[in-house]
């Protein structure tokens, strides 16, 4: 392989337009500059586009808690920082959304099924998702705290959920349906990918992603649904239809890549949501602070992270310990 | 600027991560066409950046492989190199599948640390420069402050390691030999959990 030390002067120059585009530090002459400079060879307009790329990526993985693996990122501590960084930096940083690749998959947990014969039961704990590789090439993702038992037979791949949230890829066999129980509800698929969510009360969502997919609910006719429907079946009350859009579809999945999208929620909601994941708490006693508005898809593994970006967000103090975090004012 | 922040990262999200893989696919094929891989993943950006709307597309990967397919045969065509029918050449362009496979698995659980081995594998102040810059979030005034360097210099370093990095992922750099942390040489295994003591580490 080239050693990637050796640059090339295009992708030097592209890189200093990224980042200088990126810093919002662009004068006017310099915006023309860049325009002259795109507009003089076809490659350019490329090799911007390839930098500008390569900065929202690395931002991502500055974002997912890269920091962390690195020996002496240490050697700085926050506390070296004169100025509080300006608001601006925040504000980036929680735009990000979404995931490059499965940058914090480092959660993932799978295990060698591939060899799957009979009946198996299949969990995620706290903290954990899980995504294992089923013997006829289907894949099953639980979110943390789900369980699944999965028996694989000639005729007939069924899954019956007891617990929790998970998402099927599922392999095209239509000699063989795919079948999901969860609690009350029976799914038939050809082959597609849909996530189910059954909570403790029995209620039971599926949202499909791709294909389509046969839901039967106790005592009602199947429904059909294709991507983008979801359906909601209450233990109690009536069956609600809805379709979704891509973007909704995408951020119900997010968990599966290790992460999760708090836009809109409180502080004190987040904090609930974090407990799914990790044992080091997020504690919030004022209940002003937990009533404030956070926004931004985080990664799962890294309460501390959204802790510091929240307080960054609304100026509140940051005290950590091993098993907590402490959001409170200043 | 030629297109919108949006859209960079959807591009660093969706196809930077699967760059090194287009080269990969493409450094058989484009040089039997005569054509430079750098020219043709350029060109794929360029198009990537250039169209309006990207929600309807599902799949990334297998879309940037296919607008780069396309711009082998449209040069293919328009140069009229070779001889051969294009059709039997677009028969040589398929697709691989991107199915999700256990090696897919480990590969995106590898990422992150393959990220953080560049980072640590840059020239020691192109890394000081990028993780004040990056990680801790400081301006290049505040980063020329805390180092007593001019900010000019700033820029030169961060320039530098954005486009070392930039290499290190995108075009498949071994970045592994660059690293002596003996993390990199552990096997991820399958059951192997992210230790508490390394989460807060």
């Amino acid at each position: 392989m080239s050693d990637p030390r050796s640059v090339s002067a295009l992708d030097e120059r592209a890189a200093q337009w990224a980042l200088r585009a990126d810093a919002d530090t662009l004068s006017p002459e310099e915006e023309a500059e860049l325009d002259a400079w795109i507009a003089a060879d076809p490659r350019h307009a490329g090799a911007f586009a390839r930098a500008m790329a390569a900065n929202a990526y690395f931002d991502r993985a500055v974002a997912l808690g890269v920091a962390r693996e690195i020996p002496d990122a240490q050697d700085f501590p926050a506390t070296q920082i004169v100025e509080a960084p300006s608001r601006r930096t925040v504000s980036r940083r929680l735009w990000l959304g979404g995931a490059a690749g499965a940058l914090a998959a480092s959660l993932l947990a799978a295990v060698g099924l591939n060899r799957l014969t009979g009946s198996m039961t299949l969990s995620a704990d706290k903290g954990t998702v899980r995504r294992t590789a089923l013997q006829d090439g289907s894949a099953v993702t639980l979110n943390a705290g789900t369980e699944v038992s999965v028996a694989m037979q000639p005729l007939e791949r069924r899954i019956s959920m007891l617990a929790g949230e998970a998402n099927f890829d599922v392999a095209r066999d239509p000699a063989r349906p795919f079948i999901v129980e969860a609690g009350a509800v029976r799914i038939r698929v050809v082959g597609t990918s849909f996530l189910v969510h059954l909570s403790n009360l029995g209620d039971v969502a599926v949202i499909v992603r791709e294909g389509r997919v046969e839901v039967q609910a106790q005592g009602a006719e199947p429904a059909l649904l294709a991507a983008g429907d979801r359906i909601d079946v209450p233990a109690r009350g009536s069956i609600v239809r809805e379709q979704l859009s891509t973007g909704e579809v995408d951020r119900l999945g997010l968990w599966q890549r290790g992460e999760m999208d708090l836009t809109g929620l409180t502080l004190a909601d987040a904090a609930r949501q974090y407990a799914r994941y990790s044992d080091r708490r997020i504690v919030i006693d004022d209940p002003q602070v937990g009533d404030l508005k956070v926004a931004g898809v985080f990664s799962t593994s890294d309460p501390a992270g959204f802790a510091q970006a929240a307080a960054l967000a609304h100026g509140l103090k940051v005290t950590t310990s091993d098993d907590a975090v402490v959001l409170s004012r200043k | 600027m030629s297109f919108s922040r949006e859209r960079a990262v959807w591009l660093g999200r969706n196809v930077f991560p699967h760059e090194a893989a287009l080269r990969q696919w493409l450094s058989a094929r484009a040089a039997s066409a005569g054509l430079e891989v750098d020219d043709v993943v350029q060109e794929t950006y360029a198009i990537l950046a250039s169209i309006e709307r990207v929600d309807h597309i599902r799949n990334a990967r297998t879309y940037m492989f296919e607008v780069a397919k396309s711009v082998v045969l449209q040069s293919l065509r328009r140069a009229r190199i070779v001889t051969i029918d294009v059709q039997a050449n677009a028969q040589v362009l398929d697709i691989p599948e991107d199915a999700p496979t256990p090696e897919r698995v480990v590969a995106d659980r590898q990422e992150l640390s393959q990220v953080s081995a560049a980072i640590a594998a840059l020239p020691e102040r192109c890394r000081e420069v990028f993780t004040l810059r990056k990680i801790q979030g400081l301006s290049q005034r505040q980063v020329a402050q805390s180092l007593g360097i001019a900010e000019s210099t700033v820029e030169k370093h961060m320039v530098k390691a954005m486009a070392i990095l930039t290499n290190a992922i995108g075009r498949g750099g071994n970045v592994r030999d660059a690293s002596s942390s003996p993390r990199d040489q552990q096997t991820d295994n399958d059951t192997r959990e992210r230790s508490p003591q390394r989460e807060r580490a």
